[in-house]
């Protein structure tokens, strides 16, 4: 999921506080604040124990509704103002979809990785290859999820392919099972060190393209 | 938590691996999710979840055979697949009251 916030889970945290005993303002009022104000509730929120206790609780209650194709918005909206406080309905689909494109990037992840493994059969590898194609579209899967999961940028085919054609390139001059797993170690290292290192310093520094352009290296072996 | 509390929130992390592992088999990924792909799977949710959690739950679901645990030896780490059982529990929606230890069930 997309780690924008959306209003609906902030209310719910907010709410939340106000169980825990926090001083904050009732949701109907939460509900009129300004984005950034209502931010710093939520984060008054997150620094109490007992409040976030309380606050995963009400998530859980509210995910398994966005997860429940039985759910339409109409219900989860109808469901959400009387459970919280009135808010939009559009503020609700919001909240759904992200949470439905979330569940189902693992889905579109695969199928892109078997697509792979596919192709790379299909431009002939021999039967004793066969098991380092595979080995490829697991770590492809596994670093394309990772990358997916860290919010980059919105999926683009033509940085998809670009993965491809590397990943072909290095499997045609590579020809060996061995080079290829050692190699994609290395990708999938420097690609996962630039991601979290990302995410330790808590902002972002590395757009999508500049992930690819580290994969690329990592391919041609410049990887540091 | 309350024991309700604790029994909500167990289901609720299950939920979010065995739809991961289920969504991971519908794309055509038959070998499976290693452990950073299951961890990474809960940036579906908002809630918490600290890596302890994540194992209790992956081995509730090993012990009611919804997942199966293999060592990979090229990646020095296990991995876990859903098995049969596992994606007819999916199927079916998740009736928790089936393999709950709390409540003694198995799948049928």
């Amino acid at each position: 999921m997309g780690r924008q916030c959306h209003k609906a889970y902030e209310l719910i945290a907010i709410a939340a506080g106000r169980q825990a005993g926090l001083e904050l303002p009732e949701l109907p009022r939460a509900a009129v604040l300004t984005d950034t104000a209502r931010a710093s509730l939520t984060a008054l929120v997150a620094d109490c124990p007992a409040a976030r206790e309380i606050r995963d609780r009400l998530y859980e209650e509210f995910e398994r509704r966005l997860g429940d194709p039985g759910y339409t918005v109409d219900l989860l909206w109808e469901w959400f103002c009387g459970e919280y406080t009135a808010i939009s309905r559009s503020a609700i689909g919001r909240a759904r979809e992200a949470y439905r494109a979330a569940a189902s990037r693992i889905e579109q992840t695969a199928a892109e990785a078997r697509a792979f493994v596919a192709l790379a059969k299909e431009a002939g590898a021999d039967a004793m290859f066969e098991g380092g194609v595979t080995r490829a579209g697991q770590l492809l899967f596994e670093l394309l999820y990772k990358l997916k999961s860290e919010d980059l940028q919105a999926e683009n085919p033509a940085d998809l392919a670009k993965v491809i054609r590397a990943m072909g390139a290095m499997w045609k001059t590579g020809k060996e099972a061995a080079l290829l797993d050692s190699r994609l170690a290395e990708v999938r290292k420097t690609a996962r060190a630039a991601v979290d290192a990302e995410a330790a310093a808590g902002k972002r520094q590395y757009t999508r393209e500049d992930v690819y352009r580290l994969i690329d290296d990592a391919m041609k072996g410049k990887a540091a | 938590m309350t024991d309700e509390a604790s029994i909500t929130r167990s289901r609720h992390l299950r939920r979010i691996i065995l739809s991961t592992l289920a969504a991971a088999v519908r794309g055509g990924v038959e070998f499976g999710l290693d452990w950073g792909a299951v961890r990474d799977g809960f940036r579906i949710s908002r809630i918490s979840v600290s890596d302890d959690e994540i194992r209790v739950a992956l081995a509730e679901l090993t012990g009611d055979g919804l997942l199966a645990r293999e060592w990979d030896e090229q990646q020095a780490g296990h991995r876990w697949t859903i098995t049969a059982a596992g994606l007819d529990f999916v199927r079916a929606r998740m009736p928790w009251q089936a393999v709950d230890p709390y409540t003694g069930g198995r799948p049928e």
